[in-house]
């Protein structure tokens, strides 16, 4: 049972730790360019909304699947 | 010396993102229905529960990624991203932890189910906001 629970903490920090270098990989990126082309400051940050829904859809999966591990299998 | 802006909220004008997440309740609110009709109504309420532990942090993202806008608040902008992005998960454990403490699914599949189709919603994100009259 102690694994069950070892698997969604490796899930749900993996999910953080991925989510993290994704974003702050795209916020460098956001920062660089708004400073670029201030002009295009607003379709960029939609760019890196969408970008960031598309980065972060499967570890939001992942952490899903971990709560499932801890309150469904282990509990 | 450099002093600190005010901070000045964004315009209340946001691009498509609104239409991300009425495509978000609409999947959350098609499957329930589904299930009402095809099976029982506990299964579309697990269902309904699943969408909204998916949405409700979505929602929280879209408004905190875009309380500020524009090259002048580019900082704020990058900073209001990342607690949108921290906020989003510690809502999605929250919820989650609320639903299965105080009143878990009766079908933990369809729970998980509808949370994955609402999550999957962001691949569509290209072409909902890229459409005509989004921006």
């Amino acid at each position: 049972m102690e694994l069950v629970y070892i698997a969604a903490a490796i899930m749900i920090s993996g999910a953080a730790l991925a989510t993290g270098i994704g974003f702050g990989l795209l916020g460098g990126k956001l920062l660089d360019s708004t400073a670029r082309q201030p002009e295009l400051g607003d379709q960029l940050q939609t760019k890196t909304f969408i970008m960031a829904g598309l980065l972060d859809a499967v570890p939001m999966i992942g952490v899903g699947i971990a709560m499932y591990l801890i309150f469904v299998v282990a509990g | 010396m450099q002093q600190s802006r005010p901070a000045i909220p964004a315009a209340p004008k946001r691009p498509g993102i609104y239409r991300l997440l009425v495509v978000q309740l609409g999947v959350t609110l098609v499957t329930a229905a589904l299930l009402t009709f095809e099976t029982d109504s506990s299964l579309a309420l697990s269902a309904l529960k699943g969408g909204l532990a998916g949405l409700l942090p979505n929602v929280y993202f879209a408004w905190r990624a875009f309380l500020y806008r524009g090259a002048r608040f580019q900082r704020q902008m990058i900073r209001s991203f990342y607690r949108a992005q921290v906020g989003k998960h510690l809502l999605a454990i929250l919820l989650f932890t609320g639903i299965f403490v105080m009143s878990p699914p009766q079908s933990p599949q369809w729970f998980f189910v509808t949370f994955a189709l609402v999550q999957c919603v962001y691949w569509l994100t290209p072409w909902l906001i890229g459409r005509p009259g989004s921006h």
